[in-house]
């Protein structure tokens, strides 16, 4: 088993944080699109014209969900959990690895909720004005920058972690 | 934080609904035509536009206006039915009606004529079996909390013979009902607006019974508990002159209401209505920036039941000749 910190060994590190990455961006995807998409069936209920708009308002808090899966993959694959039985991976670069891929949990966590919610209020934008979809685009993807930013810095650290 | 997360969930569907809904309100451009269109069939035609068109069609008479709009807020309700998740909401709003025709059943019952009518398809009642069980005197088969609140108000006009009673108790039941659906609800907004109701209530009373120069007895009889406004205050100050009482009400947002609607020294009961009406209308304005939200659904319905109230001022003054002037001096504060 080699050594462990809080229980687990390297390798297993390396695993809780690939799950955790697309467990935590998914789960904040999963909320902002619910949010979003509920209130676009209402106004597409009254008004089916408005279906572009809002469809792409609705879509967007999904990114989190794929930064999270593009994470989570890229450890899997530059760690070679598929292959072996992991015993490549030390402790140390386990937790390192564990520690990069934070940022995309939480900032995937957190955005992809307020991007729902803004979201949701660009989706009663659309609702009251059609011609402001674009706008309310704009500023749903304001929030996106961070979720950007975290996947940015996390696979710079996986990268880091896996040059060792 | 959580309700911000809960309510996209349990209401966005609704309110999706109701937000493209409010863009087809009337809208103070229609308003402003249908008060200075020349007549009644100009009248129609510029609601024909509207989803009240198909209503209006054979209408002619006075009468025939009562009919279609209730007839098209009936429709309102039948909507909001279907959409709103949460049926409390609206029964809440239903129970409205529900006393209302209580209040009428019962005096018509003990012979006193009311030039009010029942809202048949607006409250949850079946107002044919209620009528019958009024008259017999049998109310088991009577949901509360009508139940209880008619036996009192049977129980307290048989003592007095005083059908006065009979709107008041009707009136204390039916907001003590309000307030405690509201305040379930464990919204602020919403518990906000009926507290103020129930203020407003209690001072058209103070006014009123001012204006007729009654005991101050009577106020303390009829007012109504759970508002803003504390009784104790404006018993102590009933006998004093009305600036008094504007003075008193200035801490509040209600000292407008009141200056307004006294028309030299006299009380003026409709006008003070009306400033009622704007004074919740603009109560709910916020609501249009909440995106998502109980606010909407609540203010979505009051501002479809006072643009009804509007279009029955601008269409019934239409025909029974006032000026436009005078219309638009009675017309209401529009949400949209």
């Amino acid at each position: 088993m080699g050594e462990t910190f809080l229980g687990f060994n390297g390798y297993q590190w390396a695993v809780f944080a690939a799950s955790l990455s697309v467990i935590f961006g998914g789960i904040g995807s999963c909320v902002g699109i619910a949010s979003a998409a509920k209130m676009s069936a209402g106004v597409l209920a009254e008004d089916p014209d408005k279906f572009g708009g809002l469809l792409v308002l609705s879509i967007l808090p999904g990114t989190q969900g794929i930064y999270g899966f593009i994470t989570g993959l890229l450890v899997v694959v530059f760690f070679g959990l598929l292959e072996g039985d992991g015993k490549s991976i030390v402790l140390a670069q386990g937790v390192r690895i564990f520690l990069g891929c934070l940022p995309v949990m939480i900032m995937c966590l957190v955005s992809g909720i307020f991007q729902g919610m803004v979201s949701t209020a660009g989706v009663s934008l659309v609702a009251k004005r059609g011609e402001a979809a674009g706008q309310g685009m704009i500023l749903s993807a304001l929030v996106e920058t961070y979720a950007v930013l975290s996947l940015v810095v996390s696979l710079f650290l996986i990268m880091a972690a896996q040059s060792g | 934080m959580l309700n911000a997360l809960r309510d996209p969930l349990k209401y966005g569907f609704a309110v999706g609904r109701i937000k493209v809904r409010e863009t087809k309100m009337l809208g103070l451009n229609r308003i402003d035509r249908l008060v200075s269109a020349s007549n009644f069939a100009d009248q129609k035609r510029i609601l024909a536009e509207t989803d009240y068109g198909s209503f209006f069609q054979e209408a002619t008479t006075p009468e025939d206006v009562e009919k279609a709009l209730n007839d098209y807020l009936a429709i309102v309700y039948e909507f909001l039915e279907e959409v709103y998740p949460d049926k409390q909401i609206l029964s809440y709003f239903r129970s409205r009606y529900d006393f209302h025709n209580l209040k009428v059943l019962l005096k018509a019952k003990y012979g006193e004529k009311t030039a009010e009518q029942i809202w048949s398809k607006l409250g949850m009642l079946e107002t044919e079996e209620v009528k019958k069980a009024i008259e017999e005197g049998e109310l088991e088969g009577i949901a509360e909390p009508y139940r209880s609140a008619l036996y009192e108000a049977m129980e307290r006009f048989e003592q007095d013979k005083n059908s006065q009673q009979i709107d008041i108790v009707l009136d204390k039941a039916l907001y003590k009902h309000l307030y405690e659906a509201a305040k379930k609800q464990k919204n602020k907004f919403f518990t906000g607006f009926v507290r103020s109701s129930i203020d407003l209530v209690n001072l058209k009373v103070f006014l009123r019974a001012k204006s007729l120069n009654r005991e101050s007895k009577f106020i303390e009889d009829a007012f109504l508990d759970r508002g803003f406004l504390e009784k104790e205050k404006l018993v102590s100050i009933y006998y004093d002159s009305l600036d008094i009482a504007v003075n008193m009400l200035k801490e509040t947002s209600y000292a407008a209401i009141v200056q307004e609607s006294i028309v030299g020294q006299e009380f003026d009961p409709d006008l003070f209505d009306k400033k009622v009406d704007d004074f919740l209308v603009r109560y709910l304005q916020p609501a249009k920036y909440i995106p998502v939200g109980l606010e909407p659904l609540i203010s979505y319905i009051i501002a479809k039941e006072n643009e009804v109230k509007v279009l029955r001022v601008i269409l019934i003054g239409k025909l029974s000749g006032l000026s436009a002037q005078t219309i638009k001096e009675r017309v209401r504060v529009q949400y949209v």
